[in-house]
């Protein structure tokens, strides 16, 4: 390995762009994967096929979308706010994008006596930046309910403005118990006392906290049950009622990110991050390493069985996109199998090993992600939406109070040393 | 050479938004010029290696008080001739060049004798243990106090918003 690949690979510029790139996969990439996702999902629960027409599975659908939306007309209504009603998507889709700057996607591992990982910003307080950051939030829903100049919006904005500012406090405080069973600010340290047996996660330890979380998450995102901000029933479109073209899709886009943030901080905090249970007593002293040859055998026959569903003569009367989408399948499994081969070969290089290691980690954080992700599109197909006070009551009068009590039940279980 | 222009980056933009807080004639477009004058003021923070502070700044300040004040401007959603006329007065003017002569004054005769011989800070600084220390250890009764004054301020606004209490 020449010396200029040495400092490349151990500098820690390289990883905090590869960071940065690994947010934007599971985001902006993401978002049309998502979009169909969720309509596909929505007609799983409703037992209906949904879009399935255009290319594989109705995969080029949100393609088709997101055309639809780009090229549509940008309406800015008459005695709305320019300014403001131009900012407020940018507003939301920045705060969302930028949470994921101290997200760790991988452990330490050793390069070249050096120790790097797949992190942008290791910020002393990172939990606190993730929270403040997305605070800011309120201010796009509610900016582009004021800034449209239509009272549909102007009780969508307010709606969204009181419902985010009641339930941070729930999320904020849920947090806090999490803080002190790690006694740690550091995502990356959180996860990191996280390792080892199945019941070292934060679930296991902290199950009140995990709950309280995950509705305030719900609230947070403005998903169902808590979509309230845009009751159609009510409200038309609540704050978003006279957005049209891309500064619609902003707002649309800025939900999935959010969405996102969501799901990996969930993972981060109570599912062991990229962390596999009982690792080191089943697999050795480099877990992670011995595991890559078989993720990357479970990614290729995945991508096997796809594609020969695919091309079955059934599906093949569809069109011929199937076969494209098939060879594709194919030459990734190709590439998977190749990687296995090679960690086969090369398994004592410790820099092939490490960087093994790391390939396995991310993989098993998107696994658990995308499970999260799909339990937000679980949740809403499945769930009425809640009546105004009924929210209101929740926040305030069970989820605050029971924040609380986790709170103080923590600190004396941390203090009695059964944490 | 970094730190600098970050230092002017974000400094200048701190007084161009603190201007526009108040020379703008919509509230609702003063109080976003206050939001980010907050963010600009919490990078300062950052860069002073006061991290904690700086996030602290962030969410209370730009995330939660500053939505209280947006709310209230929002729901008040004053029109512009309730505003009253735009004035440009021998007061303003007067003030303007005040205003000019404090700032010449703190910048080129207060600022350069308080800024001599301050130590360079550790690395530990602006932590959130190293605060944590302070605020817990020596500082403990100016905390206690800050928050009892919170909890009055809690209560009091109980009081008014509920008319019988029990």
């Amino acid at each position: 390995m020449p010396e200029w690949a040495q400092s490349i690979m151990t500098s820690s510029i390289t990883w905090a762009v590869l960071a940065g790139v690994m947010a934007y996969m599971l985001t902006l990439v993401g978002i049309p994967v998502y979009t169909w996702w969720e309509r596909r999902g929505a007609a799983l629960i409703q037992r209906r096929p949904g879009p399935n027409r255009r290319g594989p599975y109705g995969l080029v659908q949100a393609i088709a979308d997101a055309v639809k939306l780009a090229v549509k007309e940008d309406v800015v209504p008459a005695g709305a706010n320019k300014w403001m009603h131009a900012i407020a998507p940018m507003i939301v889709m920045t705060v969302a994008l930028t949470t994921f700057a101290v997200i760790p996607w991988s452990g330490d591992i050793e390069l070249f006596g050096k120790t790097v990982r797949l992190q942008v910003a290791d910020l002393n307080f990172g939990i606190i930046f993730i929270l403040a950051i997305s605070s800011m939030a309120v201010y796009g829903v509610t900016l582009a309910g004021w800034s449209s100049n239509n009272k549909y919006s102007m009780l969508g904005g307010l709606r969204a403005g009181a419902q985010m500012v009641s339930y941070e406090i729930a999320l904020g405080l849920a947090v806090v118990g999490m803080v002190l069973v790690y006694g740690t600010l550091k995502l990356n340290l959180m996860v990191a006392g996280q390792e080892g047996s199945l019941f070292q996660w934060g679930l296991f330890q902290a199950p009140l906290a995990f709950l309280i979380y995950m509705v305030a998450t719900y609230a947070e995102t403005n998903r169902v049950p808590f979509d309230l901000v845009e009751a159609d029933s009510e409200i038309v479109a609540g704050f978003h009622t006279e957005y049209s073209s891309l500064r619609f899709g902003l707002f649309y886009m800025g939900e999935y990110v959010h969405m996102a943030v969501s799901a990996v901080l969930t993972v981060i905090l109570f599912f062991g991050g990229y962390h596999v249970p009982w690792a080191h007593t089943l697999f050795g002293t480099t877990p992670y390493a011995t595991l890559f040859p078989w993720v990357m055998a479970a990614l290729a026959a995945l991508c096997l069985a796809l594609a020969w569903d695919t091309s079955r003569p059934k599906r093949r009367a569809l069109t011929q996109g199937n076969m494209i989408f098939a060879a594709i399948l194919v030459a990734v499994a190709g590439g998977a199998l190749l990687l296995a081969t090679l960690y086969g070969l090369f398994y004592d290089v410790a820099w092939f090993a490490a960087l093994c290691s790391m390939v396995t980690q991310v993989a098993v954080l998107v696994v658990k992600f995308l499970f999260f992700f799909w339990l937000f599109i679980w949740v809403r197909w499945t769930v009425p939406r809640f009546r105004y006070d009924q929210l209101m009551k929740l926040g305030w009068k069970v989820m605050l109070p029971l924040a609380l009590f986790n709170i103080g039940l923590t600190s004396v279980l941390v203090l009695a040393g059964w944490l | 050479m970094g730190e600098a222009i970050l230092f002017w980056f974000f400094g200048g933009l701190t007084c161009v938004l603190a201007l526009l807080v108040i020379v703008m004639r919509n509230p609702v477009h003063s109080a976003m010029a206050l939001i980010g004058n907050l963010f600009c003021i919490a990078a300062l923070f950052a860069m002073l290696d006061a991290h904690f502070l700086a996030a602290i700044q962030v969410l209370v300040y730009a995330g939660a008080i500053l939505v209280l004040f947006l709310f209230v401007i929002m729901l008040l959603n004053l029109k512009d001739h309730e505003l009253g006329n735009a004035r440009q007065t021998a007061t303003k003017i007067a003030g303007a060049i005040l205003l000019c002569w404090v700032a010449f004054k703190l910048i080129f005769r207060v600022m350069p004798s308080t800024t001599a011989g301050f130590p360079a800070v550790g690395d530990d600084y602006g932590t959130v243990e190293t605060v944590g220390r302070f605020l817990f250890g020596p500082h403990l009764l100016p905390f206690e106090v800050a928050s009892i004054l919170l909890l009055a301020a809690i209560l009091g606004s109980v009081a008014i918003a509920k008319k019988k209490l029990w």
